[in-house]
């Protein structure tokens, strides 16, 4: 009896592990080159991505672009910042759309064309994997609160 | 006569609204060779079920039982530049004259975060409760009271609104809408599979009779001829943080006609209709909490066979999402004073959207009424969303 319950013990430890492995970060924020953010805290991230805040420090516009909903490191991005799961955000933007609120960012189908959308825009920022060459933008550093 | 009046102001209706999308389509399509827009379309399939337990009158008129398609909506936005924004909104209901299925089909101009000026159909923006009118937006599945058991605001209206959001402080932001145009309805609206909610008035009694005469001798134009009546109204709101909302808002509509029939004669009168309420939004991570209290007047000319009504709605709503999937959810709503009835109805239901696509709501309310013995109703919804 002893030996199954530290069996179911062991099982679940190694499940949560790699439930927190899992969402370990595997993205990295890019900002344009251009921009003078050095780092950014994680409520703000989620905050610009999900437009309830509309201006950098330098009044400059933010311009959220987003993966597509099916990319992993969408998911990855959207448990990390959101604390919520894809789907919780579509139906967030649902809500603000039906509202009249606001749309959602630009979606992008990958990496290099967040890059790409990130270069052409001065107050952009995006996340792309984190194994993307980022040479062209600008990588900023993500800090806890 | 009457019949070839009421053509041609269906005729006319189609025309105007015909001509609006039209002028939409155009711009629209001019605008594609010029510049590059945004388009971003969104919309959902609601089937629902429905129960009503034991209200005796009702299962006299009516069946207690049904399921249908009470909604289907497509929603597009298409943002032609920086300053100039097309949204329309297409909703079928069962029990909505044809009309109303363009619910919103309107275009703004941003001068700037500060100032918009919205012109077109627009859901009303002065109590947030409105915008539940669609099905994602209500974590539940009834209307809320404020859209169909009340004569405090319309839905929506055709005219213009002026808009903006000013942020006084870091973490403190100041919205204002004010709007003035006309609207066709601010009668209750019948809503859902058997047509019960938003006549819950008619059947305040156990008697038959009663309930099928108050159906035949609707006391509202509205049904008849698709008026028009102007309005005016304002709200103005403070979002403190991102989680915290506040908003007061007001409505005056003039000239609303209503017949009354007593001892065979029939009496108009033009009613005012003026309200005022304040609003309440506070959510924190996956709790949501909602308080909505109104109150409303109406004022008509001929007070000899017209009574003079006083009157206030309140709604509140907790929702709490587990395991970001699963929403079980409470609302509690009061209607007191609204022509001698005196309503309170609590609901309790659960929400489950496993993906964005598709959603699951299961929901009982049970209806306490003054003068006839409590009953419940039962609800299943799927809601398919794209």
């Amino acid at each position: 009896m002893k030996k199954k319950v530290l069996h179911i013990v062991a099982f679940l430890t190694m499940y949560f592990a790699a439930c927190v492995i899992s969402y370990s970060q595997d993205f990295k924020v890019i900002v344009n080159i251009d921009s003078q953010i050095e780092s950014i805290t994680i409520g703000n991230i989620s905050d610009y991505f999900l437009k309830k805040k509309l201006y950098w420090n330098n009044d400059m516009k933010i311009v959220p672009v987003d993966q597509i909903v099916n990319s992993k490191v969408r998911e990855s991005f959207t448990k990390i910042i959101h604390e919520k799961s894809v789907a919780q955000i579509r139906a967030f933007w649902q809500q603000s759309v039906f509202s009249g609120k606001a749309v959602p960012p630009v979606e992008k189908a990958s990496d290099q064309e967040v890059i790409d959308f990130v270069m052409q825009h001065k107050g952009a920022i995006g996340y792309v994997s984190s194994d993307a060459n980022t040479s062209d933008v600008r990588e900023i550093k993500i800090v806890k609160e | 006569m009457t019949n070839i009046r009421s053509v041609l102001l269906v005729k006319s209706f189609f025309f105007r609204e015909f001509l609006s999308f039209v002028l939409f389509l155009i711009m629209a399509t001019m605008h594609s060779h010029t510049q590059e827009k945004e388009v971003f379309v969104t919309g959902y399939l609601s089937l629902n079920a429905e129960y009503i337990n034991n209200n005796k009158v009702f299962n006299d008129l009516f069946d207690n039982n049904g399921i249908d398609i009470t909604e289907a909506s497509v929603l597009t936005t298409l943002k032609l530049n920086q300053k100039i924004s097309i949204f329309s909104v297409l909703t079928y209901k069962p029990n909505i004259d044809w009309h109303s299925v363009i619910a919103e089909l309107s275009g703004t101009y941003k001068f700037s975060d500060q100032l918009s000026l919205k012109a077109g159909r627009f859901l009303l923006p002065i109590n947030p409760i409105n915008a539940q009118y669609y099905a994602p937006m209500n974590v539940g599945i009834a209307l809320p009271s404020f859209i169909t058991n009340h004569k405090l605001f319309p839905l929506n209206m055709n005219g213009l609104n002026l808009l903006g959001n000013i942020q006084i402080a870091d973490d403190i932001g100041f919205n204002y809408d004010l709007i003035a145009g006309q609207y066709n309805k601010i009668e209750q609206s019948e809503d859902g599979v058997l047509g019960f909610f938003g006549r819950e008035g008619i059947f305040l009694t156990d008697s038959v009779d009663l309930a099928q005469k108050k159906i035949e001798n609707s006391d509202s134009l509205d049904q008849y001829e698709h008026p028009r009546f102007w309005g005016t109204g304002a709200r103005l709101s403070f979002d403190i943080g991102s989680r915290f909302n506040i908003g007061i808002g007001t409505f005056y509509g003039a000239e609303s006609k209503s017949v009354v029939t007593k001892n065979g004669n029939t009496y108009f009168s033009d009613i005012d209709n003026f309200s005022v309420g304040t609003d309440l939004l506070y959510d924190i991570y996956d709790l949501s909490l909602k308080a909505s209290l109104w109150f409303g007047n109406e004022l008509p000319d001929d007070t000899t066979h017209f009574q003079s009504k006083k009157y206030y709605i309140l709604t509140s709503e907790a929702a709490y999402t587990l395991w970001q999937e699963l929403t079980p959810y409470a609302k509690l709503e009061i209607i007191s004073g609204m022509a001698k009835e005196n309503r309170t109805r609590t609901i309790f239901g659960v929400n489950y959207r496993p993906f964005y696509e598709f959603t699951i709501k299961l929901e009982h309310i049970r209806y306490f009424q003054d003068q006839i013995d409590d009953f419940d109703v039962f609800q299943a919804s799927c809601v398919f969303s794209f």
